[in-house]
């Protein structure tokens, strides 16, 4: 409840001190003189701490809860790219080992006997279908492949 | 450090400005992002997602604005965009009610006040808590930048394009429905 004078809007207003002057100057004179435009701003300004102070609490209690949410972006500065994947997964290791690593696998594959279907003994063994699925983790990756026809499975694993 | 090095630095690509980076303001874009969303998983999200694109685009940061500022307007965008987002995936998580009397509860049990007043603070509390998960949206952020950040209504206005009027007008609501729910209680 506020007096004629006042309007709690405008009393929303002088808490922000989005008045003018002369009605800033006048509503400080008034409420001088008013407990009820008081009452109003107090409680205004007390609901505005009591929100931001549960604000600032949430914002602890989640950092403090789950602080490793923010690591993956701490790791900026890697160029793009494989390399820069290389550099993020391999710290401290030249990029080029990782990169000679790959290229071995690559090379294994493209000139593996199961490639082709040939073994040196003259079996046929399927080829293998796509990589069913592979992880990547510090210094190691695995790769695991199944053949087509007879769903034989292949596990590569490498290591740098 | 100050801001200025600091954007040097990050445009170098020095890994450990990225941290400082994150340590200066996740916990001021966290109380931000969840003074709108009031969602918790939602809220650490779009701050994960703000420090990561502002570190990514850096180098498009032409220093007109501060960093905060430049870091508030994507968290603010971001926080406006989420729940459109979600709504057309169908999916509307509401934090129940609880769970935003439980960070009031905390801070009451460090007060050394008689039974009687801390069960009012209590209740106060609560009471801001169950109003301000009823506000409409966009009278909120209007509110959490007002009471939280300080802004002007005209900068307000600015951020949220629109008039200055209406900050005044939707503050004013938040105010008066947050004050009619605590004297109910």
């Amino acid at each position: 409840m506020t007096c004629q004078k006042f309007s709690k809007e405008m009393i929303s207003r002088f808490v922000d001190n989005e008045l003018d002057e002369t009605e800033h100057n006048a509503f400080i004179r008034h409420k001088a003189q008013c407990p009820d435009c008081c009452a109003v701003e107090a409680q205004f300004r007390q609901t505005d701490h009591i929100f931001e102070k549960q604000a600032e609490a949430m914002a602890e209690k989640l950092l403090k809860d789950a602080p490793e949410i923010f690591i993956k972006i701490k790791d900026r500065g890697h160029p793009p790219g494989i390399r820069g994947i290389i550099q993020r997964k391999v710290p401290g290791t030249p990029a080029i080992l990782g990169m000679l690593s790959i290229a071995v696998v690559a090379i294994i594959m493209t000139l593996a006997p199961w490639r082709h279907g040939t073994l040196p003994t003259g079996g046929v063994v399927p080829s293998p279908s796509a990589v069913v699925n592979s992880v990547d983790a510090y210094g190691s990756s695995v790769m695991i492949l199944e053949t087509a026809e007879t769903h034989h499975t292949i596990i590569w694993f490498s290591e740098t | 450090m100050d801001e200025e090095d600091l954007i040097r630095r990050l445009k170098q690509g020095q890994q450990w400005s990225c941290n400082v980076l994150v340590a200066l303001y996740e916990e001021r874009l966290l109380k931000l992002a969840w003074g709108i969303t009031l969602d918790r998983e939602e809220s650490m999200e779009i701050v994960q997602d703000v420090l990561f694109t502002a570190i990514k685009k850096i180098d498009s940061f032409r220093g007109e604005s501060g960093l905060w500022t430049w870091l508030r307007k994507m968290t603010i965008n971001a926080c406006l965009n989420w729940k459109r987002k979600w709504k057309r995936r169908f999916r509307w998580h509401h934090t129940p009610l609880e769970s935003h009397t439980m960070i009031a509860d905390q801070d009451t049990e460090k007060q050394e006040n008689t039974p009687e007043s801390l069960l009012q603070e209590k209740q106060k509390k609560r009471a801001v808590s169950d109003a301000v998960a009823r506000l409409p949206e966009d009278v909120r952020v209007a509110f959490v930048l007002c009471a939280f950040e300080g802004l002007s209504y005209q900068e307000i206005a600015q951020i949220l394009g629109i008039k200055k009027g209406t900050v005044s007008s939707r503050v004013f609501r938040a105010r008066q429905i947050i004050s009619r729910t605590m004297e109910k209680d």
